[in-house]
C-alpha cells in the first residue's frame, strides 16, 4: 500500500528507482558490450555507435558450443534424476513409520550443515576410482543427491490427507501406484520448485565441475568462461577473446532469465520457498 | 480387515518404504555421508595425487595450521565475509521495507528485476563486473577517465580489491535475500503496525518492536545461509584475481583447491577443509547464539 507523506513516497521512490538500475545496469552493459565490434569494447557511450553479431559468430568458433550442450545435458539430468529420487524418498520418509526411519532421516538433515566444497575432494577420489572423471556423471551423480530437495519434497507429500491413501488401497492400489497417480499429481508445484532449484544449481556449478572436468571437450559454461577469460591475461590483444566472452556470458544466462521472465510469481515462489521452508 | 487377513497397522509390506528411499541413498552414501567420512579419514593420510595414501596422524593438520599462508587465506575470508554481511543485511532489509510500501503492481516488476543477479552463476556475473572493474576497458574507469580521474585499480590494489569482490557478490544476491525478507514481512499482519501506530510509535519505532522481532527467524535464515556462502567464496577470485594482488584476496577454499589440485596433496587439502568446516559450523552456532540472546534484552 502507498501511504505516507508526498516527500516520503519520493524519497522511498529515488531509493527504489537506483536499486534497479544498479542492478540492471551491468547487465544491460554486458549486453551492448556483446554487440559492439572488439575494438570498441572500452567505447563509453550508453547507445554504441555500432552494432554486430560478430562476437556471436566468433562464439560460434570457440568450443562454446560444445560447452553449452554439457551444461543443458548435465543440467537437465541432474534435475530429472534429482528430483526422481527425492520425490520416491520424500514420499517414504513422509508416508510411511518404519525402522531407522528418524535416524536416516536425521543423517540427511544434519549433511546439510557440511558445506558443498568439503565433499568435492572425496567425491573427486571416488571418481577417479571408477575412472568417471570427465564424464557427465561425475558432475550429475554428486548434484543429484540433494538433502535440501527431499527435505522440501517431504513437507509437501505430508501435507496430503492419509485417507486419500487409504481409499485407494481398499480398491487394491499398489503402494508405488498410490505414489505415482495419487501423490505426484497433488505436489506439482513442490516438484516444480525441486526441480528449479536442480537445474539452477547444476547449470551454475562451479568447483565440482571444475575438480572433474579437466578435458576442455567437457567443459560446462561456467568451466570455459573462466577458461577464456584466462586466456586474456596472455595479452595478445587482435586474438583477445573478449568477444566470445562476452557473447558466451550473455548465451549463458539468458535461458535462466527468460523462464525468470516468463514464470515471474512462480520462478521467485519456487525458489525462496525452498529458502525459508529449511 | 480385508480378505487376506491384513491388519489395520499393517497396510503395506514391510519392505515397501526400503525400497521408496533405496535410490535416494544408492547417491547419498557415496557421495553425501560417505564423502564426509572419507573427508574425514583423507585429513590423517598423506596422499600425494596419483600415489597410495599412508596414515600420518595429525601432520597433515599441524602443516595447514602452521602454514602462514592458510592463516592469512582464513583471515582474508572472515575480512571479506564481516564486510559482505556488514552491507549486505541492512541493505537487504531497507529493499524489504520499500518492497512493501509499493503497489503490488509495482513492487511484482522490481522484484523481477533485482530476483535477476541470483540466477546467474558466479563465474557470469564475475565477468560482467570486469567490464565495469577493468583497467583497459572497463566502464568505470572509461568515465572516470572521461573526467579526468583515475584508473582506479579495483582488482590490482590489495586495499581496494577485497572490497571489489564484495561489491559484486552483494549485487549477485541482494534482490534473492531482500525478496526472502519481503516474504517474511507479508505474513507480520498490519493490525500489529496499527496497533503500535495508536500508541503513538514512530516509523523506526515500529521497525523496532513490530518489524524486527517478527521477522527475526528469516533474518537468521538470511544470515546462516548468507554467511556460509561467504565462507565458501571462490570462484570469483578465482577468476579475476587469482588470489591477488599480494594475496589479499586469497580465499580458504582457495587453498584447499591449490593445496590438492596444484601441490597435489590430497591429505593436506582434506585437513584445511575439515578446519575450514569446523569454522563454519562454529560461526554458524554464534550467529543463532547472537540473535537469541537478542531475546532478552
Amino acid at each position: 500500500m502507498p501511504k505516507g507523506s508526498f516527500a516520503g513516497r519520493m524519497g522511498r521512490g529515488t531509493v527504489i528507482g537506483l536499486i534497479v538500475i544498479v542492478t540492471a545496469f551491468p547487465l544491460y552493459w554486458l549486453l551492448i558490450s556483446s554487440l559492439k565490434p572488439s575494438t570498441r569494447l572500452g567505447e563509453v557511450s550508453l547507445i554504441p555507435s555500432s552494432v554486430t553479431l560478430g562476437n556471436y559468430v566468433a562464439a560460434f568458433d570457440t568450443q562454446i558450443p560444445r560447452w553449452m550442450l554439457n551444461t543443458f545435458g548435465i543440467a537437465l539430468l541432474t534435475t530429472l534424476l534429482g528430483v526422481v529420487v527425492a520425490a520416491l524418498a520424500g514420499f517414504g520418509f513422509a508416508r510411511y513409520r518404519f525402522r531407522g526411519r528418524s535416524l536416516l532421516f536425521g543423517v540427511v538433515l544434519a549433511s546439510l550443515a557440511i558445506p558443498e566444497y568439503a565433499l568435492v575432494l572425496p567425491q573427486f577420489t571416488i571418481m577417479r576410482q571408477f575412472g568417471l572423471l570427465n564424464t557427465w556423471a561425475a558432475v550429475i551423480l554428486p548434484l543429484a543427491a540433494n538433502a535440501l530437495v527431499l527435505f522440501l519434497l517431504r513437507q509437501y507429500f505430508s501435507q496430503l490427507p492419509e485417507e486419500l491413501f487409504d481409499a485407494a488401497r481398499l480398491d487394491g492400489s499398489g503402494e508405488f501406484r498410490l505414489f505415482w497417480t495419487i501423490a505426484v499429481p497433488l505436489v506439482r508445484p513442490g516438484l516444480g520448485a525441486a526441480g528449479l532449484l536442480l537445474f539452477l544449481n547444476a547449470w551454475n556449478a562451479y568447483l565440482l565441475p571444475l575438480v572433474m572436468l579437466t578435458n576442455s571437450e567437457q567443459f560446462t559454461m561456467p568451466i570455459g568462461l573462466a577458461f577464456l577469460h584466462s586466456q586474456l591475461n596472455f595479452g595478445i590483444v587482435e586474438k583477445s577473446p573478449w568477444g566470445a566472452i562476452t557473447a558466451g556470458t550473455v548465451i549463458s544466462i539468458v535461458p535462466l532469465i527468460l523462464c525468470l521472465l516468463v514464470m515471474q510469481r512462480q520462478f521467485i515462489g519456487s525458489l525462496t520457498a525452498g529458502a525459508v521452508k529449511a | 480387515m480385508s480378505a487376506s487377513g491384513r491388519r489395520r497397522s499393517q497396510k503395506y509390506h514391510q519392505s515397501t518404504p526400503y525400497l521408496f528411499i533405496a535410490p535416494f541413498f544408492l547417491l547419498f552414501i557415496p557421495f553425501g555421508a560417505g564423502s564426509v567420512l572419507l573427508a574425514l579419514g583423507m585429513s590423517f593420510v598423506d596422499w600425494p595425487l596419483g600415489q597410495s595414501p599412508e596414515l600420518v596422524g595429525l601432520d597433515k593438520f599441524a602443516t595447514v595450521l602452521e602454514d602462514p599462508l592458510f592463516g592469512r587465506a582464513m583471515r582474508n575470508t572472515l575480512y571479506m565475509l564481516v564486510g559482505f554481511l556488514l552491507a549486505l543485511l541492512p541493505l537487504c532489509l531497507l529493499v524489504a521495507v520499500l518492497l512493501k510500501q509499493l503497489r503490488r503492481r509495482t513492487a511484482n516488476v522490481v522484484q523481477v528485476v533485482i530476483f535477476a543477479p541470483i540466477t546467474m552463476s558466479l563465474i557470469a556475473v564475475a565477468l560482467v563486473f570486469d567490464l565495469l572493474y577493468n583497467e583497459r576497458v572497463g566502464f568505470v574507469n572509461g568515465i572516470l577517465d572521461m573526467i579526468g580521474v583515475g584508473p582506479v585499480p579495483f582488482l590490482s590494489d590489495s586495499d581496494l580489491a577485497p572490497w571489489s569482490i564484495i561489491a559484486l557478490r552483494i549485487w549477485r544476491v541482494l534482490g534473492y535475500y531482500a525478496i526472502i525478507l519481503f516474504a517474511g514481512l507479508q505474513a507480520i499482519p498490519d493490525e500489529f503496525y496499527e496497533a503500535a501506530e495508536l500508541d503513538g510509535a514512530g516509523a523506526w519505532q515500529r521497525f523496532r518492536h513490530v518489524t524486527f522481532p517478527l521477522l527475526k527467524p528469516v533474518t537468521m535464515f538470511v544470515l546462516v545461509a548468507s554467511s556460509i556462502a561467504a565462507w565458501e567464496l571462490f570462484a570469483e577470485v578465482d577468476v579475476l584475481t587469482d588470489g591477488g594482488p599480494a594475496r589479499s584476496t586469497l580465499t580458504a577454499v582457495m587453498y584447499i583447491f591449490g593445496a590438492s589440485f596444484e601441490q597435489f596433496d590430497l591429505g593436506k587439502g582434506a585437513a584445511a577443509s575439515v578446519v575450514l568446516a569446523f569454522a563454519i559450523i562454529v560461526s554458524t552456532v554464534v550467529a543463532h547464539r547472537l540473535l537469541r540472546s537478542d531475546d532478552r534484552a
